[in-house]
């Protein structure tokens, strides 16, 4: 039942990802031709052509984009770099970026990293989003109603910038409950990766909370609810065992778009407290304008995005017994 | 002296001026009158609608660019000299002198001095004065404001009464915004209200120009999301079939790139081009054509949301029986979409929209701080806030730079979002699920 699904869904991903190639393809190398990012890493100024060709040659750009005149028979679409990298990609290779190590070895030791403060950022951050929202719907007759509406407003006027700044001067600087930034890993990570956390459950909590608030009351209205309050039953108990179990539908989609967001890691949080993650290296990347290396990780989002989608679909398949049916 | 405007200018005035018509426009007609009493019957919408517009014209001043022997804007006229004064480097809100101590060559060999500020007029000598002055300043604009008022007051004592409350909280709100903004102009006119910076800028006026960014960045990239995900939307829905599977394919594939990613992707694609072939641009102008990237690019990665919506709401819509007559009628498809479907999903338009709308000043000091936002010399409270951030580690901590930004930024970001809140309650009261989840 499942894997028709399953093999339906790689089927429209294929072409998506083959599109965003195309695109990242695009945007790099046709746009601006290997000739212009040879110039601007060798400084706009006094290159010679031969310094050109030899950087073009190290990348592995000497070639012509889509069609090699010089070639013969089926060399004139081989030796390209459209096929050259299609191929690469093919094999699950990413290339060199310009510190010389290549794209997936950095990959490999940077998802750690990434994944120890998005993950449990992303698990607590949801469960204390839902818990609030439920706290919210629950005293929705009373005047905390309007308190909470006024509440997340103002925490979602104000910029995830402030609180990472904030909490870094107070909670680490001045009080020094825990280290200001760095990483190590091990265990020790633990110590470090605490902050972050709560920065980005905090951060989270205004546009979270309200996002729920709106998935529970649609349920809270429904007539299953009246029913169960006039058949007696506490409210409390309506509110987790029905009203929750119903609007966890659409809290899975929208938990799965997240998903990208975790494993890029937050960007923000990673640059500023020097965690050595996948963020932090798309920073460097984009500071260092190295070309291959931000195309990498929009494969790799794009690669995430797509696999989050097929997750929501899995869970869809076991929350939602109509699916099965179907 | 000679006018003159740059492309993002001309954008962003017509924008204002189109809006400010449309929105007179529409009040015209008697169903949309309703909407709007129903939206202003929110006392919340009307006092955040009246500190808005101050925003708005002051971003309007700051979109004018003058020549007077070097380009400035009317706002920077209105400020002058603050936008070239300097001083030696950091000092403190409200205070005369620096921050920073100097070593000064004195009689008796050398010492530190706290060198006097130069925009400060030199007869206030310490803070004791400085406070003195803004207390007399206060005082001496509550007398003439009040007076103002009493004025007001038995001019239009018999309109006053017939008002409607409404329209009395939003003059009484703009009135007090008047005397705010008053009071701080005066004050800024002789000292550097919220201190200066690093190299002697002045923060308030650094904080005051980065409303314009802030606002153009949202408004540019809403006109931009708009005709894309009405069009897209509209026609995925109504015609079904490959047109559907197409739009979808395409905003599947925007969306499955990552935001950041994209918005990374192309601008640095954009600075190497502009690099290549328009290397002979000047500074200001860099720096114009980059905003508007920036918005174009914002609007490319967030237009997909509205789009859906639409699409899904037109998916309802098209089994009414309204439709079916008009398509039995042999109205053409374009006819149907424009005069029936459109007026019906404007409701998910406009709340989408405007409460996306804060949504792209936050992310602007976000982006800016990434690397990949609007340029260095544009004044933005994220640029603001990227060369204050490391000073919060200084001893003596220096804070204003970083809270002035914080504060502006979270002040125009809360009136957006209270309008927002507001509009949404009066065009969707059940509380469908039309937001998104930032």
């Amino acid at each position: 039942m499942l894997t028709p699904l399953l093999r339906k869904k790689l089927l429209w991903f294929l072409p998506i990802l083959f599109v965003v190639h195309i695109l990242t393809f695009m945007l790099f190398f046709v746009v601006n031709s290997p000739d212009d990012i040879a110039r601007s890493h060798l400084g706009q100024k006094y290159v010679t052509s031969t310094e050109i060709l030899n950087w073009k040659k190290s990348y592995g750009l000497d070639k012509p984009l889509f069609y090699n005149e010089m070639g013969q028979g089926f060399d004139k679409i081989r030796k390209t770099i459209f096929f050259q990298q299609t191929n690469q990609l093919i094999r699950g290779d990413f290339g060199i970026a310009l510190s010389g190590e290549t794209v997936n070895a950095e990959i490999k030791n940077r998802v750690i990293p990434s994944l120890a403060i998005a993950l449990p950022g992303f698990i607590f951050g949801e469960f204390i989003n839902i818990l609030v929202a439920m706290m919210w719907v629950y005293f929705r007759h009373t005047h905390l109603n309007q308190i909470g509406l006024i509440a997340t407003i103002c925490l979602l006027s104000i910029s995830t910038l402030f609180y990472i700044i904030f909490a870094q001067y107070y909670m680490a600087f001045l009080w020094k409950w825990f280290p200001v930034s760095g990483y190590e890993t091990g265990i020790s990570a633990i110590y470090f990766v605490i902050l972050p956390i709560l920065v980005h459950v905090f951060s989270g909590l205004g546009s979270g909370a309200r996002w729920y608030r709106t998935l529970l009351m649609e349920e809270v209205e429904q007539a299953y609810v009246t029913t169960a309050k006039a058949n007696g039953l506490r409210e409390g108990f309506i509110m987790v065992i029905y009203v929750l179990r119903n609007a966890l539908l659409p809290m899975a989609t929208s938990l799965i778009v997240l998903l990208p967001i975790l494993f890029l890691g937050s960007v923000l949080f990673e640059s500023f407290f020097a965690i050595p993650g996948l963020g932090s290296f798309l920073i460097k990347a984009i500071n260092q304008q190295d070309f291959i290396v931000v195309k990498a990780m929009v494969m790799m989002g794009s690669l995430a995005y797509l696999l989050g989608l097929m997750l929501t679909d899995v869970m869809y398949f076991f929350i939602d017994p109509r699916v099965k049916i179907q | 002296m000679k006018f003159y405007l740059y492309l993002s200018d001309i954008l962003y005035l017509l924008f204002c001026i189109l809006s400010i018509y449309g929105i007179w426009k529409s009040s015209r007609n008697i169903i949309n009158q309703k909407i709007w009493n129903k939206i202003f019957q929110q006392e919340t919408a009307v006092i955040s609608a009246s500190i808005l517009i101050f925003f708005i014209l002051i971003s309007m001043l700051d979109s004018i660019h003058i020549y007077k022997g070097y380009s400035m804007t009317v706002l920077d006229l209105l400020f002058a000299p603050l936008n070239i004064v300097m001083e030696y480097s950091y000092s403190k809100p409200f205070s005369a002198t620096s921050f920073i101590p100097k070593v000064m060559h004195g009689v008796s060999g050398y010492k530190q001095v706290y060198p006097h500020l130069s925009y400060v007029p030199v007869v206030l000598k310490n803070s004791h004065d400085v406070l003195a002055f803004v207390i007399k300043i206060a005082l001496t604009l509550s007398l003439y404001y009040w007076g103002a008022c009493l004025l007001f007051w038995f001019v239009f004592k018999s309109h006053w009464k017939n008002l409607y409350l409404h329209y009395r909280i939003s003059m009484m709100t703009i009135g007090v915004m008047i005397w705010l903004i008053l009071f701080l102009y005066l004050l800024s006119r002789s000292i550097h209200v919220f201190g200066t910076g690093q190299i002697g800028q002045d923060i308030f006026y650094q904080a005051v120009k980065s409303i314009r960014t802030g606002l153009f960045i949202s408004s540019m990239t809403t006109i931009i999301i708009l005709p894309f995900s009405l069009i897209l939307g509209l026609s995925a829905g109504y015609f079904g079939g490959v047109v559907d599977d197409i739009i979808q394919f395409i905003y599947t594939v925007i969306s499955s790139i990552p935001s950041v990613l994209l918005i990374s992707a192309v601008l640095l694609s954009w600075q190497l081009f502009q690099e290549t072939y328009y290397s002979q641009w000047s500074m200001m102008k860099q720096a114009d054509v980059r905003l508007l990237v920036i918005c174009v690019l914002l609007g490319l990665t967030n237009w997909a949301t509205l789009c859906r919506y639409i699409r899904a709401e037109v998916f309802k819509l098209r089994e009414m029986n309204y439709i079916k007559a008009a398509r039995l009628l042999g109205s053409s498809p374009a006819f149907i979409l424009r005069q029936h479907l459109l007026p019906n999903v404007m409701h998910i338009v406009i709340i989408t929209v405007i409460l996306d709308f804060s949504y792209y000043i936050l992310a602007e000091s976000v982006l800016t701080y990434v690397g990949i936002g609007v340029s260095p010399s544009t004044m933005s409270w994220g640029n603001m806030i990227n060369a204050a951030r490391l000073e919060l580690a200084r001893s003596p901590v220096v804070w204003w730079p970083l809270v002035t930004a914080f504060g502006f930024m979270f002040s125009v970001v809360l009136v957006c979002n209270l309008l927002a809140d507001a509009v949404r309650k009066a065009l969707n009261p059940k509380e469908e699920i039309f937001t998104q989840k930032a």
